[in-house]
């Protein structure tokens, strides 16, 4: 069996040229400062916050294979393979599972809005097609469906389905998902201002999009809460993270905001894909003024 | 400038081989079939009802260029042509301006949640990339943005924005966008269980899932409703539509229903592509009262 999957999982974004094609040579070294000087404990390309319902299916190909050369074994890669259909859906896994990742990330299938029973017999279908680890991931507001704790826990019964990234913004939905799957599932946190309250409440890792550019302030904040449990500092430490956060889960532009914040911290990785557009100047501040002290935290 | 678009659009379903590969006959036989004996006035592939987004970019081409040549000029076609970018989104624009198509259907860019700055962006650039009308279509639910009608009085002052597809399901944004736009959007009705209002409210067409299977009552409904306002014999009609509307609209199951009726019809079309499914027996028992009320 694979070792367990758990800590600060950076969902990369994807860089992009000022023409909105992909940046492959920052997208590599974007990789390898997160693992050498970051410290994060995983990597996810292709999430939403790496725009791959924007990507083709050969600029995934290319992301997902320049994410492995730069890891290099490092770190375990975790792949986002979510597509609207099945077959897209098993295609994107079987690749990722042939280049070696240590997981696939799923959101439901988007724009089709499944039923219940049409969303288990896709991922029963996904499930015998690959035999790695299979993390759900639940974002109603993109796809249009929700994976309720009850759902979940029927698909928990699936060998692979491993992991939760629960993204509902419901955060009893987390104590709801433990108790209902007990050790069947592990839970990563997938909301980055409710993260403290997910570690606290038993997920033991963080998908997580600021820390493409706050790496080492979401490693220190998961040793303090989950592996030295010291959640007085932890606390401390959050409450110094969580203007950032908030600025991003709050505004409705989470990808847009993450790039920015990316140049703020100053490694620029382009605009986003249109209709997607760079934050506009008035936001730029108030990125700027939320991260505040915490640039000289991470920094320093 | 082309005639203005109006009456009962056919927004076609796809059809699939068993193994849910794209079936040309089927897809030529269909249209035929709505054109020759359904007599709609307009026909629309790959939107949502043709399962759009689960089509890879080679087959959405193909269904436009097999559309374009079975109706052969005889009503207008309008190709549903969106995607999650504004580069995609503009590449099936004009592929469909190229092929022939008389106008193109667009919903907001579905995933990604762009806001109002955004969305009036996208549909700016695409609108100067073409030449031929656009129709917006707001579905909130499939795409996740909620395109209001003060948004759309926006759109509608961009040239070749000249239709709405309203599919909020909530019927007071007809007379809403009627009060803000005027003239300079013509707006069409995205629901299947709301489009005797909408038609009163002053909808001048329907893009219509229903007029898949059944037609010619559709185009019937159109006729008395807007060109003979016999409104006390629409309304008897609209209420024999109405079970299999609700149906449709309210059960999650546009598509996998569409394509099981037309099969109880007699004009099988395979089923939908995964993770949609065929329904099962409980719900095909529904289906089939609901379409005998339209029929008998």
């Amino acid at each position: 069996m694979t070792t367990e999957l758990r800590g600060i999982y950076t969902v990369l974004v994807t860089p992009m040229t000022a023409e909105e094609e992909v940046d492959y040579e920052t997208l590599a070294s974007l990789i390898d400062y997160l693992i050498e000087e970051g410290g994060v404990h995983g990597i996810i390309p292709l999430g939403s916050t790496g725009e791959y319902y924007a990507l083709t299916a050969e600029e995934r190909k290319k992301v997902v294979e320049t994410t492995f050369q730069a890891v290099r074994g490092r770190v375990p890669v975790v792949v986002g393979a979510n597509a609207p259909t099945t077959r897209e859906v098993i295609e994107y896994c079987q690749h990722a599972e042939q280049c070696g990742a240590a997981g696939v990330m799923l959101a439901a299938p988007y724009y089709s809005l499944p039923t219940d029973d049409e969303l288990f017999e896709h991922y029963r279908a996904v499930n015998e097609a690959l035999s790695i680890p299979i993390m759900l991931y639940n974002y109603p507001a993109r796809t249009g469906v929700d994976l309720t704790p009850r759902l979940i826990q029927r698909l928990a019964e699936l060998d692979n389905v491993r992991y939760v990234k629960e993204s509902s913004g419901d955060i009893t939905r987390i104590s709801e998902i433990i108790r209902l799957c007990g050790d069947k599932i592990t839970l990563f946190c997938g909301c980055d201002n409710e993260a403290l309250e997910n570690f606290v409440l038993g997920a033991v890792g963080w998908v997580a999009g600021a820390s493409n550019f706050l790496p080492k302030t979401h490693v220190r904040l998961f040793e303090l809460a989950v592996n030295r449990r010291d959640f007085v500092a932890a606390r401390e430490l959050y409450y110094k993270l969580l203007p950032i956060l908030a600025a991003l889960e709050a505004g409705g532009k989470y990808i847009q905001f993450v790039k920015a914040c990316c140049s703020l911290m100053g490694r620029p990785v382009g605009p986003p894909r249109r209709p997607l557009m760079p934050a506009s100047p008035d936001e730029v501040a108030e990125l700027e003024r939320a991260l505040g002290q915490i640039r000289e935290i991470e920094q320093g | 400038m082309a005639e203005k678009w109006h009456g009962v659009y056919a927004v076609i379903l796809t059809p699939f081989t068993e193994d849910e590969e794209l079936d040309e006959g089927a897809l030529r036989k269909h249209i035929s079939f709505l054109l020759n004996e359904g007599k709609v006035h307009g026909i629309i592939p790959t939107g949502s009802t043709g399962e759009f987004a689960s089509l890879s970019e080679e087959e959405r081409k193909r269904i436009v260029d097999i559309t374009i040549d079975e109706v052969d000029g005889r009503v207008p076609v309008v190709v549903g042509s969106a995607a999650n970018s504004t580069r995609h989104t503009i590449m099936y624009a004009k592929y469909a301006e190229q092929a022939g198509a008389d106008g193109v259907m667009i919903v907001a860019p579905y995933y990604c949640l762009p806001d109002e700055r955004e969305i009036y962006e996208h549909y700016k650039a695409v609108a100067e990339s073409i030449e031929i009308p656009i129709m917006v279509y707001n579905n909130p639910a499939t795409s996740g943005v909620d395109m209001k009608p003060e948004l759309l009085a926006r759109l509608a002052e961009i040239d070749n924005i000249c239709y709405v597809k309203e599919a909020s399901d909530d019927i007071k944004r007809v007379g809403a966008i009627k009060r803000l736009c005027g003239d300079k959007i013509t707006i069409f009705c995205g629901c299947d269980n709301v489009m005797f209002e909408s038609f009163l409210m002053g909808a001048e067409g329907w893009v219509s899932g229903s007029a898949n299977i059944i037609p010619q009552q559709c185009v019937k409904l159109y006729e008395l409703t807007v060109e003979r306002e016999e409104l006390d014999k629409a309304r008897e009609l609209y209420y024999r539509m109405l079970p299999l509307g609700d149906m449709l609209e309210l059960e999650g199951k546009f598509v996998q229903y569409l394509k099981a009726a037309s099969e109880m019809l007699g004009r099988p079309l395979g089923p939908p592509r995964r993770p949609l499914l065929p329904p099962l027996e409980e719900d095909r028992r529904r289906l089939k009262e609901a379409l005998d009320k339209v029929l008998n």
